[in-house]
């Protein structure tokens, strides 16, 4: 089971890369959206969140229930979209990531993810 | 009798008998729509050339034989439609068949269609996205190639490389607007790289709207440059996703326009790209500007004509009072021509244009 920790490291290496990308703070202009991230083998919960075009990984205790995102996922899968190694394309069409959000939002994190990582 | 008889419709004049001068400055707004080569059933256009036609001595074809082309859209099925053409002394019935953004009930259709019809159109998606010399598939698109085992299916990109980039830079040449300098918005370039870059070389000051009006993201993309590394970052992911996630289809074209980015509309004296996605977020005015685009309807023509603009310029040519999708076209010329797609390369295309005089539709609109 992955805990908490590296996902923790995880998550505050993709913020730091996102944050480094000069496009998003103008693509996420009006978008501040908080993103929870659910492992459907862990017991642990961890949450992004996206405000004035900037985002930050909220503490442990700050994370909350319920967001305008939720991704689902086995830990693993969850982890590797966030370094990098998968895009969230993949997973989401075979059902390995579960998205709870509109398809707008969706589609915007797929994006946002992609400009990361992509290439 | 030759194969490939020159015969060229009569002058270039409109239905109203006035000649549209192309090579003309700006137009008076006296003179309305001139159709390059609309040609009502029955009529003749201006025929293939041998060598277009790649015919070989010796070579005899029937002196009227019939083609029936089918284009499947994942468009609204209230936007079907039917005309007859002849080209290179061919009769060719095409037919449009909206799918209701329904992907199933398309590769059905083109499975029904397989073997009995000479050529199948894929209308609302593209096969491939060619973007800077780098090519994307398009799954969804793959899924209704797939359908056809037999009859040649085309989506029209190979056609639209040559074609739209012809438009642009016949209206470059000709008018009714000046290019160079001339402010654009581009709402996807994406799916029609050739005219985006027609646009540039022409002189244009083009913003690319992809993020915008297919994402709502608010960033105009300002350079080809920019549009071809966010084009890397993006492509080979999306376009695995289902296509409603990318382009609306169905229903989703029938709603009334929910505008968005009104500023970049504002600014641009020209609005360029797929029909769906410029209307689905048109402002209620356009007054004076420009619309360069294909596959609009005489209702779509009204509506652009309610909403003050002047200009509609359409990449392909009228059939029967509306103009058809590329696809739709390019089945047609795969199907008169007797090769499959794989075979025909941009030259053909333009040996095939340049044969037919092609030029893009030009119509005032407010001179109805």
């Amino acid at each position: 089971m992955m805990p908490a920790l590296e996902i923790e490291q995880t998550l505050n290496e993709f913020a730091e890369q996102f944050n480094a990308r000069p496009e998003l703070p103008h693509m996420t202009r009006g978008w501040d959206r908080t993103i929870l991230i659910r492992p459907q083998d862990a017991d642990w919960r961890r949450a992004l969140r996206v405000q004035g075009g900037r985002m930050l990984v909220l503490a442990a205790g700050d994370t909350p229930t319920a967001a305008e995102i939720v991704l689902e996922g086995a830990a693993a899968t969850l982890a590797a979209i966030f370094r990098g190694e998968v895009a969230p394309t993949e997973p989401y069409l075979d059902g390995s990531l579960v998205v709870r959000s509109t398809e707008a939002d969706m589609m915007k994190l797929d994006i946002f993810t992609l400009m990361v990582w992509g290439e | 009798m030759d194969r490939c008889r020159r015969r060229v419709r009569a002058g270039a004049q409109g239905r109203s008998g006035r000649a549209l001068d192309p090579a003309g400055p700006l137009l008076s707004s006296a003179q309305a729509h001139v159709p390059p080569f609309s040609v009502p059933h029955g009529d003749t256009v201006a025929a293939l050339t041998e060598d277009s036609c790649g015919s070989h001595p010796g070579r005899t074809v029937p002196a009227l034989s019939s083609k029936r082309v089918v284009s499947v859209s994942l468009g609204s099925s209230k936007r079907d439609h039917a005309a007859s053409v002849t080209l290179a002394g061919v009769e060719v019935l095409i037919t449009r068949r909206g799918c209701d953004g329904d992907v199933e009930a398309a590769v059905a259709a083109i499975a029904e269609l397989d073997g009995r019809v000479d050529a199948i159109g894929l209308g609302g998606l593209d096969l491939h996205l060619h973007i800077a010399g780098d090519d994307y598939v398009v799954a969804d698109g793959q899924r209704l190639l797939r359908a056809a085992r037999v009859t040649p299916v085309v989506d029209g990109s190979a056609l639209k490389q040559t074609l739209e980039p012809m438009a642009v830079r016949h209206l470059a040449a000709h008018g009714p607007l000046p290019l160079r300098d001339l402010p654009v918005l581009m709402v996807s370039a994406l799916d029609r790289y050739g005219m985006a870059v027609a646009l540039e070389e022409a002189g244009c000051r083009v913003v690319y709207g992809d993020l915008m009006f297919t994402s709502g993201i608010p960033y105009p993309i300002t350079s080809l440059a920019e549009l071809q590394k966010i084009a890397r970052r993006l492509a080979r992911e999306m376009v695995r996703l289902p296509i409603r996630l990318l382009y609306p289809t169905g229903e989703a074209q029938e709603r009334p326009p929910e505008c968005a980015f009104p500023e970049e509309y504002a600014r641009a004296a020209l609005i360029a790209g797929d029909f769906h996605l410029i209307a689905r977020h048109l402002p209620p005015r356009i007054d004076g500007k420009a619309v360069l685009t294909n596959t609009t309807t005489a209702a779509d023509r009204a509506d652009l004509a309610a909403r003050g603009a002047r200009w509609l310029f359409t990449t392909t040519p009228l059939l029967e009072g509306r103009s058809f999708g590329t696809n739709a076209l390019e089945a047609a010329l795969v199907a008169v021509l007797g090769r499959r797609p794989e075979e025909l390369g941009p030259g053909d295309f333009q040996g095939v244009l340049g044969a037919m005089h092609y030029r893009p539709e030009v119509l005032d609109l407010q001179a109805q």
